[in-house]
């Protein structure tokens, strides 16, 4: 029908050419057209009216479809928010509630889930201020267009929320009801509770040397006092103020791990000869105590950074002087261990009592006896050596009683000692099936691999950090207090096995929260010993890459040689640039770690070599110098895309990450490698 | 004159600036210490700190103040805290007066005198 009325008019028009011949007729023709207009326009409306009537059908429609959605994305977005969200009528009836506010309601305020805004006052028995809480509920009682915001907590189970209410009206500014949405506070209000009991410590540690400082000079400028007096004094005042100066200093370093500031310079080093250095230092400093200092037997090659760790040995050494103000011995041991090497420092001194060993490591304590009292110190130092060691990965613990002594212990992990102790690739799996575990190691053994099993996520963490494996295949359903997400964090959160590939081994469920926490690989469960035995391969070819280093100083050859040791994979050296090329020409290494000054041929020399030969041009470099380079030299390099590691700049882990980064490079240009060749 | 602080070199400060006005200072380094002290040597005055590990200062306080030996003997409270709500807790406890750490020796001995005539 819509078709066939717009051709109306048209066809009335397309008569009235043919009645022109005639006046008459063209008068008649003319009212018949005048009639037609009408009848046209009569027309018009109809069709319009149609259509309008046909637009409206399809507006509604469309309304009925987004009125749908509309309630599914309200529906969401109340849902979305951490508030609890409800809106009431004016008898106080729910209209509309989310999800978070029903939880609270029903879980936490055990009120109905129907019952009225007003019948909510039955928490009030509950709050740590009811009457507050009573007023505002009065309030909206009695003026229903009012807005309110008030803070209440509920004494029994130590949670504390925010509510605010206000006045809901409809487009003609009529009140229809009341929102209320709810935010818990109990995090914001513990921080904040935190934050000021530490503010009223650090100004109560800060004026107390202060007192001192002070006092003691204004003393000293209005008596006239005996010299001896005089002196006293100002040792007083002098020790005050280091005192001081030590808070400061301990408390900064402790904020700047806390901020996560705190940074490890690792570096190898010989854990003996530090203690050596410790040891010497305190000992000059007490003339009645005796430091015993252990011969060590082996050596304790450690990575770790050096000056925190000797932080950590003058923080025990002085306390277990400042401990036993009798004067007596103070022995340090240092003993390997399977992959980690343990220090120990005992006294003869006062001992912790037992009511107060749970706090020794928490800032500001200090031991409080009659007898340790006149000892200073800031109370930060063992709070400080925790963090450092656990930064380390490792252990600090102590054992101690009363009048007796104290003995401190720390372990740290000297992970490149077990990578080198043994070739064959080791794959730590940590699964609690015992079944299943067997079946994998038989799987990986297939392979000539290692396996090391462990039945929790703390075993498996321990054998992590003793003897960093080449990868670590994780369940996450295990049984004790760490599931494998926890394991995963620690392990990346490391230095020691964040570069660890971990492959977690789950349901299908997990694999997004996998990628996101930094494993490499995700294996679903159920799966095949050799979809196993591939994803770990995989992972290990990545790991056995071959690097040559190439200096002519022994030592730091030995020093890079170390660090790059804890990523696995084999590692060769050349003294001299000929030598290096020799090397090279007869199995072209991964990446090169290449010092500039050599002898025989230097570094430039080296590079312009390999760039002659087609399979040498592409070896990644990564270029320690030891000196400033010229502008002509850096972008030589910088042609040749070469890393640059200033060696006084020289860190372990940026070392790593250069040569880590060198050979992601190399696989990126390259095709990937036949999987039989491996 | 009873002093009670934990920290050693608060008491050798009190007893240096009281050594000068010829009075006899007994010290006390914790809450217990200080109310057994209070009991055996009838002070004059008592300088009590604040905080204190243990018992605080303002509990040590209430303790003094429930008994009859030592209910009216006048306290001065040393704090490190100078917010209107510790001092509100230190006189509601029954202080008669505080000084706040750092605090001037010469104020302190003046302030003893003061308490001593009234």
């Amino acid at each position: 029908m819509t078709d066939a009325v717009p051709r109306l008019p048209g066809a009335g028009r397309g008569d009235a050419p043919e009645s022109r011949s005639n006046a008459s007729l063209e008068r008649e023709n003319a009212a018949l057209g005048l009639e037609s207009d009408v009848l046209k326009a009569h027309q018009v409306t109809m069709v319009a009216q149609q259509v309008s009537m046909e637009a409206q059908q399809v507006t509604m429609e469309a309304h009925q479809v987004t009125l749908e959605r509309l309630i599914d994305i309200n529906r969401a977005l109340l849902d979305a928010s951490v508030d609890g969200i409800r809106l009431v009528d004016l008898e106080g009836r729910t209209l509309l509630a989310n999800s978070v506010i029903e939880q609270l309601t029903t879980q936490i305020f055990g009120i109905p889930k129907h019952a009225t805004l007003q019948e909510g006052r039955a928490i009030a028995d509950r709050l740590t201020d009811p009457a507050s809480y009573i007023a505002t509920m009065d309030s909206i009682a009695a003026d229903p267009h009012c807005a309110t915001q008030d803070d209440f907590e509920l004494a029994d189970v130590r949670r504390a929320f925010q509510r605010h209410t206000g006045p809901v009206r409809d487009s003609a500014g009529e009140l229809i009801g009341r929102i209320v949405v709810v935010r818990e506070i109990t995090a914001e209000r513990e921080a904040a509770r935190l934050k000021s009991e530490l503010v009223a410590t650090v100004s109560h540690e800060l004026r107390t040397p202060l007192t001192g400082v002070l006092g003691f000079a204004e003393l000293l400028m209005h008596h006239g006092l005996d010299d001896a007096t005089s002196k006293r004094y100002l040792a007083t005042i002098h020790s005050e103020a280091q005192r001081l100066t030590a808070l400061i200093d301990d408390f900064l370093d402790v904020q700047k791990i806390e901020a996560g500031r705190f940074t490890l310079a690792l570096e190898s080093f010989e854990l003996g000869e530090l203690l050596e250095h410790e040891v010497e230092l305190f000992g000059a400093q007490s003339a009645s105590h005796v430091l015993e200092l252990a011969a060590v037997d082996e050596p304790l090659a450690m990575v770790g950074d050096r000056n925190r760790i000797g932080q950590v040995i003058a923080n025990l050494l002085s306390n277990a002087i400042k401990y036993s103000p009798g004067g007596g011995t103070v022995t340090i041991t240092a003993t390997p261990r399977e992959g980690f090497a343990r220090v120990q420092v005992s006294d003869t001194g006062l001992g912790i009592p037992a009511s107060q060993q749970a706090q020794v490591f928490t800032r500001f304590f200090r031991v409080d006896s009659s007898d340790t009292r006149a000892i200073g110190g800031t109370g930060l130092g063992l709070a400080l050596c925790h963090e450092i060691v656990t930064a380390h990965g490792g252990r600090i613990g102590f054992e101690s009683s009363e009048g007796v002594g104290s003995t401190f212990w720390f372990e740290l992990p000297s992970a490149w000692r077990a990578s080198a102790a043994d070739n064959r690739a080791r794959v730590l799996v940590i699964e609690d099936d015992p079944a299943l575990a067997t079946l994998l190691s038989e799987c990986l053994a297939l392979d000539g691999l290692e396996v090391e099993l462990a039945a929790t996520g703390e075993a498996g963490l321990e054998r992590a950090f003793a003897r960093a494996p080449a990868v670590v295949c994780l369940d996450i359903y295990l049984p004790g207090a760490l599931d494998g997400w926890q394991v995963l964090v620690q392990l990346k959160a490391n230095p020691l096995t964040a570069h660890i590939p971990v492959i977690v081994c789950t349901g299908e469920k997990g694999r997004s929260t996998a990628a996101t926490l930094g494993a490499t690989e995700f294996l679903a469960k159920p799966f095949t010993g050799d979809e196993l035995r591939e994803v770990v391969a995989r992972q290990l070819s990545a790991e056995r890459s071959s690097v040559l280093v190439v200096d002519d100083d022994v030592a730091l050859r030995r020093l890079v040689i170390e660090t790059l040791a804890r990523d696995g994979g084999e590692l060769r050296e050349a003294a001299d640039g000929l030598e290096a090329l020799a090397m090279i020409a007869t199995r072209p290494p991964d990446v090169l770690v290449l010092d500039l000054a050599l002898p025989k041929l230097d570094g430039f020399g080296v590079l312009e070599r390999l760039l002659e030969n087609a399979e040498t041009r592409r070896l990644p470099v990564v270029v320690l110098t030891g000196r400033d380079l010229t502008g002509a030299e850096r972008r030589l390099l910088r042609e040749r895309k070469a890393a640059v590691l200033e060696k006084r700049k020289y860190s372990g882990d940026q070392l790593r990450w250069l040569v880590r980064q060198a050979l992601g490079r190399e696989a990126e240009q390259l095709p990937a490698a036949p999987r039989a060749a491996a | 004159m009873l002093v009670c602080d934990d920290e050693p070199v608060l008491r050798m400060l009190v007893r240096a600036t009281l050594d000068q006005g010829n009075y006899t200072v007994v010290e006390a380094c914790d809450g217990d210490e200080a109310i057994a002290r209070s009991r055996s040597d009838h002070p004059d005055l008592i300088l009590l700190d604040m905080m204190m590990p243990g018992r605080s200062g303002s509990d040590v306080l209430r303790e003094l103040r429930a008994h009859p030996a030592t209910a009216e003997t006048p306290v001065i409270m040393l704090s490190a805290r100078a917010q209107t709500a510790d001092r509100e807790a230190m006189s509601l406890a029954g202080a008669d007066h505080y000084l706040t750490k750092p605090f001037s020796p010469m104020g302190l001995a003046a302030l003893v005198e003061e308490v001593l005539r009234t």
